[in-house]
């Protein structure tokens, strides 16, 4: 899975490698680290870490630290989104878009969306979706949605491509 | 080898001058003489059982727009295969999606006369490939096409030979050059209408673009790459076709200031058999400007590969022919 953890090490050197050398302990692979050396409290330094790790080793991680005198403030899973832009041509309008986005969200758990609508005078409207959510299955289920949406009111449906 | 070319239009021609010209590499590589032994169009026909004059036909197609002096009178292009011996058909008449035409009609009887077929027609290979492939398997003949999807772009010899043992999981590509010139043009500012007139103008589009526009060119490809790389036994009415005519300025405008561009992308794997256009982000192979076709092939070890090349042409689709036939020739040749 992966996790996110803040946590705070000792304002001296070689203490940033006392806390990413257990990673290796527990079979974790570390995806990013970010040292914040101006967030200084109480003479720790804070260090975010997001790492994909085995759900069962996560105690034993947090023990590692607890015996190297690293304190961990926060720890939790990241949850991966999937997302993908849409276009839509047509009589497209902003209540229609919001409709219809509405109706995908009663079936589908999208964790994000943003859209732009283009007014055309000669009613071929455009609108552009970005649309996040938690599954590869999701977004194919909002790939089918959205496409079945557009041919009910005979819009073009533009996908993006799996990047 | 006997070779008997049915159709005389760009694309024959170009396989006849292309076997003029390397004649001499052919007999040096293949250590066997390639002797073109009939040519019909859609007017006349020319056979001689030891060899024709390439000269000749080729002459005579240029002044007056016929191979020979010699009327179909009605004959068909089975009757006229029938007074020639030959081993190879290249089948390159006009395409046809409706029943295949003549071309469909040419390979069935070809493959159950025992000729290997060489086709570059989509007509025949969208509308009855597991039936062609059947006959040609059943006579123990050889049928390749590699030309009939992205003309000289190699795609379908590169996955089933240079690919084997690699599961191919999609392919997504743009296969019609018109579709996406018109589309480039349009990211530099102009509307449909223009730019596809332009096209025209050039001589990338037909006077008719509907078979290209509306996606139908691309279909055919997507349904011969289903069938001979994934296996499928799909037909075009099998495929969710989407053209670019209601693809706006306002909305390839939109994508640009997004960073994307819209190409019109044919998609097959297991399960997938689409064409439509799609946003594109800029620099992704698939973002491809002009005539090009291109081809992004996803694999399971050997990672995405991808492809591109001229889509269409004389000499380049007469060069897919060329590597098909010593295809042929070093398989019979093996055997």
């Amino acid at each position: 899975m992966l996790v996110n953890a803040d946590i705070y090490v000792k304002d001296i050197p070689g203490q940033l490698v006392v806390a990413l050398e257990p990673m290796s302990m527990v079979n974790a692979n570390i995806i990013g680290v970010v040292h914040s050396r101006e967030q200084v409290i109480s003479g720790r330094i804070a260090v975010n870490i997001t790492f994909d790790i085995e759900s069962n080793m996560i105690d034993k991680l947090k023990t590692i630290w607890e015996s190297r005198d690293v304190l961990v403030a926060k720890i939790g899973s990241v949850i991966k989104t999937y997302s993908r832009v849409y276009m839509l041509i047509g009589a497209v309008t902003a209540p229609v878009l919001e409709k219809l986005l509405d109706n995908a969200k009663k079936e589908i758990e999208i964790t994000s969306v943003d859209f732009r609508l283009s007014y055309n005078s000669n009613g071929k409207n455009t609108a552009m979706i970005q649309a996040g959510v938690g599954s590869e299955d999701d977004l194919s289920k909002l790939d089918v949605l959205l496409a079945n949406e557009c041919s009910k009111n005979k819009f073009t449906f533009i996908r993006g491509v799996d990047l | 080898m006997k070779i008997f070319i049915s159709g005389f239009g760009t694309v024959g021609q170009g396989v006849l001058e292309l076997l003029l010209i390397k004649k001499p590499y052919l007999q040096t590589r293949q250590g066997e003489l390639f002797s073109v032994v009939g040519v019909v169009d859609s007017k006349s026909y020319y056979v001689d059982s030891k060899e024709i004059c390439g000269l000749c036909v080729l002459g005579n197609k240029a002044s007056q727009g016929r191979v020979s002096d010699n009327p179909r009178d009605g004959k068909s292009c089975i009757e006229i295969m029938e007074m020639v011996d030959f081993d190879v058909l290249i089948e390159t008449s006009p395409t046809n999606v409706e029943d295949g035409g003549e071309g469909l009609r040419n390979i069935r009887w070809a493959l159950e006369h025992g000729k290997d077929v060489i086709t570059v027609n989509k007509g025949p290979l969208a509308l009855a490939f597991s039936e062609l492939d059947a006959l040609a398997k059943k006579n123990g003949c050889i049928m390749r096409y590699e030309g009939s999807v992205g003309g000289a772009m190699p795609i379908i010899n590169l996955c089933r030979e240079s690919l084997a043992g690699q599961k191919i999981k999609s392919i997504q590509g743009i296969f019609n050059g018109t579709c996406n010139f018109v589309l480039s043009r349009m990211d530099n500012g102009l509307p449909f209408e223009q730019a596809l007139k332009e096209a025209q103008q050039l001589g990338y589009a037909e006077t008719d673009p509907t078979y290209d526009i509306e996606g139908y060119d691309s279909a055919s490809k997507v349904v011969i790459l289903a069938n001979s790389i994934f296996g499928r036994d799909v037909r075009f009415s099998d495929v969710s076709i989407t053209g670019i005519s209601s693809v706006t300025s306002e909305a390839v405008n939109l994508a640009i200031e997004n960073g994307m561009v819209i190409r019109l992308i044919g998609e097959v794997s297991d399960t997938k058999l689409e064409v439509a256009p799609r946003l594109i982000p800029k620099g992704h192979p698939l973002a491809l400007s002009g005539t090009l076709n291109t081809a992004l092939i996803t694999t399971d070890f050997a990672g995405p590969i991808t492809v591109s090349g001229r889509g269409a042409g004389r000499k380049e689709t007469a060069s897919a022919i060329l590597s098909d036939l010593l295809a042929i020739s070093e398989a019979r040749r093996k055997n």
